[in-house]
């Protein structure tokens, strides 16, 4: 298949479902009905559905997805690792430990968006400190060990919040928020997300020809007039900024920055500047799709997205490494 | 004018110099062995020369842009590294993207053509034999179309006549009047195909000449530590190394 082809069949995908997840919900009404009252609006409460919760949480789906998913191609090409993934720079850890701030000191309950900016600061701060820590010289193991290292200085600070903690339904709330979902999120999340999102996307749209070279190693991608430093500090804010307001406003969605570049690697010959684009449509699809699939399956039950996404993402992922047994 | 210049290039790492104190330059139509046993320093100098490593004296390509020097010197380094399941073509064409210059451009049909890949363009690089991705990858260097081409061990691993044919054709962009710098392990491949050698011991330059004068039993046995057995044949010098000097 063409790369053209594949892009523009990856699109279709993303329109048919992000269509599909506008009609999806409690609310009983047919398509048709739900697509007049989004578009011309009767004033009435379907229109308040369709515009207000399930029109931001489709575009909440694609944007998560597109950072996923454009964020795990990005680190794969870059650290020349397949098993790579945007949370391995501390990115999701960080900012959860800057949600449990928010909730711990309160702040949360003060006003919606608190907790969501409170996880992206502590997103933003993680990446400083990485970039301290691995953004000069250094390579990819340095990058790896400073990302291991965060995560888990920022998993113990939240164990100990929590653990400190005289409110005992804080632990039970980060549980949850840990779980990732898109419910219940209007537009003031989509207006947070996307700015911060859109800087990152755009960082990371540069990085193609670089990773390109880094396909033959950092030395041979150095001498080929790529500038190593420049393009790990694109990398990392790239993905901090993205996975982080995505981190921010549906929590922790794993497997998607690990399986979409790994599934449309062979559709894009394995060429990591294709893989960016195609692993971003590919991303929103997935999220799409799970985000229907939690409001179908157990619908009432708040299924987290999150969770659904491991429970699918897992046996898939074993597959593919059952399937690339012998062939590397 | 010369293509590569190194002026008091000096490196040391914790305390233990690397490289001591090394002036030269590399002419066009030069084929330059670079010779040493491990250890003596050979790749680090080929980095520092580019730039890749930081070193105190002057290099005349270390002090380029990194997007100007991509256009006077290819290199190929000894880790042969292919991460992703790429098209041969593409790999290849990589050479040309290190110029800024397009997938098609002619320079990567004849690098292809050059290694004998033309009936390999679309098998995935990564699926090749080792020797087949060496190949490969020395290809993706010429494709840069470059005045100068540094290559670390490019022959290590490969068959005798995959050696034979790769440095047939390094010394053969040496002879339309490019500059070669390649580091080697095997002295006769040394003697026979390049027109100037370079000897490293513990990181100083104890030799450069024509292969004639510089292959010396004296040479053999204080910086290789070896008893060779020298034959000369009708395409060149031979050495085979028989006894080390010392125990």
């Amino acid at each position: 298949m063409s790369f053209s082809r594949l892009l523009t069949l990856l699109t279709v995908l993303v329109m048919l479902l992000f269509l599909a997840s506008l009609v999806t919900g409690v609310a009983a009404a047919g398509p048709g009905e739900s697509f007049r009252a989004l578009v011309f609006g009767d004033g009435g409460p379907l229109t308040l559905v369709m515009r207000e919760i399930r029109l931001p949480r489709a575009l909440l789906a694609v944007m998560v997805g597109v950072s996923l998913g454009l964020s795990g191609a990005a680190m794969q090409g870059l650290l020349r690792n397949p098993l790579a993934e945007p949370g391995l720079i501390g990115v999701s850890a960080s900012a959860a430990l800057g949600a449990v701030l928010a909730l711990q000191t309160g702040l949360a309950a003060a006003f919606t968006l608190a907790l969501p900016m409170a996880a992206l600061l502590g997103a933003l701060a993680g990446v400083l400190l990485i970039l301290l820590l691995a953004g000069q010289g250094g390579g990819a193991l340095g990058l790896i060990l400073a990302g291991v290292a965060l995560s888990a200085l920022a998993a113990a600070m939240t164990s100990l919040v929590l653990n400190l903690s005289p409110n005992p339904f804080a632990a039970n709330e980060i549980v949850f928020w840990m779980m990732g979902s898109l419910a219940d999120r209007s537009f003031a999340h989509v207006w947070i997300a996307l700015p911060v999102m859109a800087v990152g996307w755009l960082a990371l749209a540069n990085t193609g020809r670089g990773l390109e070279a880094l396909t033959l190693g950092e030395d041979a991608a150095a001498a080929m007039g790529t500038d190593l430093r420049r393009l790990r500090l694109m990398v990392v804010t790239g993905v901090a900024a993205s996975v982080g307001a995505a981190t921010a406003v549906a929590g922790a969605v794993g497997f998607v920055g690990l399986v979409v570049p790994h599934l449309l690697r062979g559709a894009v010959g394995g060429r990591p500047s294709r893989l960016l684009p195609a692993a971003a449509l590919g991303g929103a699809a997935l999220v799409l799709a799970a985000d229907i699939g939690v409001r179908v399956i157990l619908s009432g039950r708040d299924l987290k997205l999150g969770v659904l996404m491991a429970l699918v993402g897992a046996p898939v992922f074993l597959h593919l490494i059952w399937r690339m047994r012998g062939q590397t | 004018m010369s293509l590569l210049t190194l002026d008091h290039l000096s490196l040391s790492r914790n305390d233990t110099p690397v490289l001591r104190d090394i002036s030269l330059s590399i002419e066009p139509g030069e084929c330059v062995g670079l010779l040493g046993p491990n250890g003596a320093g050979k790749s680090t100098l080929m980095r520092a020369a580019l730039g890749l490593v930081p070193a105190s004296g002057q290099s005349s390509l270390a002090r380029l842009r990194a997007a100007d020097r991509a256009a006077r010197v290819a290199w190929l380094p000894q880790a042969r590294e292919i991460a992703w399941p790429v098209s041969v073509a593409h790999l290849v064409s990589l050479g040309a993207m290190a110029r800024g210059r397009a997938e098609d451009h002619p320079s990567v049909a004849a690098a292809m053509a050059r290694m004998g890949l033309e009936t390999y363009r679309d098998r995935v690089a990564t699926a090749l034999s080792g020797g087949e991705q060496a190949r490969v990858l020395l290809a993706r260097a010429l494709a840069q179309d470059t005045p100068l081409l540094m290559a670390d061990e490019p022959v290590a691993g490969l068959d005798p006549a995959q050696q034979i044919r790769s440095m047939r054709v390094l010394r053969a962009l040496a002879d339309e009047g490019r500059g070669i710098v390649v580091s080697l392990h095997d002295l006769g491949l040394a003697a026979r195909h390049c027109t100037r050698l370079l000897v490293l011991h513990r990181g100083a330059l104890v030799a450069d000449g024509p292969p004639e004068t510089v292959l010396t039993p004296d040479l053999l046995a204080g910086v290789f530590d070896i008893i060779a057995h020298r034959a000369d044949t009708p395409e060149g010098p031979s050495f085979q190394p028989l006894a080390t000097v010392s125990q």
